[in-house]
């Protein structure tokens, strides 16, 4: 598919007021496009889109409300006179727990965040992308396909993102638009420092693994690998570019890595602790 | 670790009234076990239960309420005073093909609802019994955990997350002394995938796949492979086996698969015949398509 130009064109980005959403609405700004900032809180979303500059919006709309997202397309559409690339980046962590303990309401509230949370971007999305061939571009995670121990639903809804992606970008290429999957390793964001690093599961599978892996990259680094996703309209993108590698070897290194970190001695006790703490809270509770 | 014996455990599964789920729960029963076949219709699961025979009960109860869940792993109990395997197997499909983008979203949530979140309530309801007696969780994903879900992208994006929780959840379970699996199945004659193989267009998708592929077995074949995974507690259950080399080579096959059915002619024109038929306005939409 030929390089796509952001120039003139209109972005919406959910989970914008911050982290990725925020650099790569800031970018696709840059590149000339005018741009939607979607988040929860209306006053952090306008804050954004003002630190922005003209030309970008501010709404405040919860992605788990499917008629919220229409509405902020349909205000999209009003302001800007259409909607061409939809980025569903939204996402949240969960408090490291095994399945087991974590509370039913968490659980459920990561998957209902970052899954469906995406499908009702994309879906209110649809008709203007499809129409203007657009881009619609689902922000998963290298949790698509890494052990999500400790993390479940985490893992569980990136896997589920990527699943709705790929079959997506067959079905609108008869439409000329196109679908992007977006995988991000460890990006300094607020997510990541405030979720992932309490987590003893996670602290243990940092030892075990090779430090490259858990090298953190900068927002900007990660949000000009997606922008240059879109204008190549590339199917996945990747940032750190070397997760690429891991991916394609995914199906063979998924079963050894699974095998590894389940019989660690240290992980099992990671493990049986954050249990027994979950319990103690729940019993405080 | 050590093989697993079934005789004298206690198994659950759902979706047990017919197909896959079925021939589980015939043959746990057969190794000795006693089963609590679990289904929506509490007069199938029964009948179900009675053909199965001595030791084997039928219960009537909704994956995606988590209270009957609860609850028919609280009747298994007080039947037969404990919970040792459960395999959380009940899924649907979408009734017809459709697209993301035409299909209802009711339906889209539905199939979601069932297929993920209806495994997860069954594995959570079951847990605590599980943990206790060092038992096993199987979680019935699909071949679709890895391959391109057109036309059918909410069993697929259902089934993707049910195999990474049950990787995670394997994870959580060995130090604990229990195990859990993830089974995928490609084709196998069920009910669910007769109705698909019905539905308009699908002949369109299989005209593009070799015949192999397409090869259907027997639900028992099915049940076996889950009942000898359970017996080794394995990590992965695949039926037919060589589906485990396509998902070994998945990271490399799917890049290049998704680009081949992307830039197929011919799915192009499936795609917006489909859409003409899910979609009131898809008549007119065709004709206004791009290309």
């Amino acid at each position: 598919m030929s390089a796509y130009d952001l120039n003139g064109k209109v972005a919406l980005v959910t989970g914008a007021a911050r982290g990725i959403g925020y650099e790569t609405a800031r970018q696709l700004h840059m590149r000339g496009a005018s741009v939607v900032v979607v988040d929860l809180d209306a006053d952090q979303a306008r804050e954004a889109a003002e630190r922005i500059g003209e030309r970008a919006i501010g709404i405040g709309a919860d992605v788990t409300d499917a008629g919220a997202m229409l509405a902020a397309v349909a205000q999209t559409v009003e302001r800007f006179g259409a909607l061409d690339v939809a980025m569903a980046n939204a996402g949240i962590a969960p408090e490291g727990a095994t399945t087991r303990t974590m509370p039913p309401e968490e659980w459920q509230k990561v998957i209902d965040v970052n899954l469906l949370g995406v499908w009702n971007t994309v879906r209110a999305a649809l008709p203007q992308v499809s129409e203007r061939n657009g881009q619609v571009v689902l922000v998963a995670s290298v949790a698509a396909f890494m052990n999500s121990t400790m993390m479940s639903p985490y893992g569980a809804s990136k896997a589920a993102v990527e699943a709705l992606g790929r079959p997506l970008r067959v079905e609108l290429a008869p439409w000329g638009a196109s679908a992007t999957v977006a995988y991000f390793g460890w990006v300094d964001t607020e997510m990541v420092r405030q979720g992932l690093d309490r987590e003893q599961g996670g602290k243990r599978m940092q030892e075990l693994l090779p430090k490259a892996f858990f090298k953190r990259i900068p927002v900007e680094q990660a949000s000009a690998a997606l922008v240059r996703g879109i204008e190549e309209r590339a199917p996945r993108v990747f940032a750190p570019g070397w997760w690429r590698y891991v991916s394609a070897l995914r199906g063979i290194l998924n079963p050894i890595l699974d095998r590894r970190l389940e019989r660690d001695a240290k992980v099992a006790a990671a493990l049986r602790q954050a249990e027994a703490d979950t319990k103690a809270k729940s019993s405080v509770a | 670790m050590p093989a697993y014996d079934l005789n004298g455990k206690v198994a659950l599964v759902t979706g047990a009234a017919r197909g896959i789920g079925y021939e589980t729960a015939r043959q746990l029963h057969m190794r000795g076990a006693s089963a609590a076949v679990v289904d929506l219709d509490p007069e199938q699961s029964r009948e179900a239960a009675e053909r199965i025979g001595q030791r084997a009960i039928g219960i009537g109860a909704d994956v995606t309420d988590h209270s009957a869940i609860m609850g028919a792993v609280a009747e298994t109990v007080e039947r037969f005073g404990g919970l040792d395997v459960v395999v959380a197997n009940a899924g649907i499909a979408q009734a017809q093909m459709a697209t993301t983008r035409g299909i209802s979203v009711e339906e889209w949530e539905r199939v979601f609802e069932v297929d993920l979140l209806g495994v997860w309530r069954t594995v959570r309801a079951a847990l605590p019994q599980i943990v206790e007696r060092g038992g096993h969780i199987v979680v019935t994903s699909s071949v679709y955990a890895f391959m391109n879900g057109v036309f059918n992208s909410p069993y697929a994006v259902a089934k993707a997350g049910v195999e990474s929780m049950g990787r995670a959840l394997r994870t959580e379970l060995t130090p604990l002394g229990a195990s859990a699996s993830v089974a995928y199945f490609g084709w196998v004659d069920t009910k669910m995938v007769q109705d698909a193989t019905e539905r308009p267009h699908s002949n369109r998708l299989r005209e593009n796949t070799p015949d192999f592929l397409l090869k259907r077995i027997h639900p028992s074949e099915a049940g076996a492979a889950i009942v000898r995974g359970i017996e080794e507690r394995a990590p992965r259950i695949f039926a037919p086996k060589w589906w485990r080399y396509v998902s070994a080579l998945r990271g490399i096959l799917n890049p290049l698969l998704d680009r081949r059915m992307e830039q197929d002619r011919r799915m192009v024109s499936t795609v917006l015949e489909v859409e003409a038929d899910t979609d009131e306005q898809g008549a007119a939409a065709v004709s206004a398509a791009p290309r």
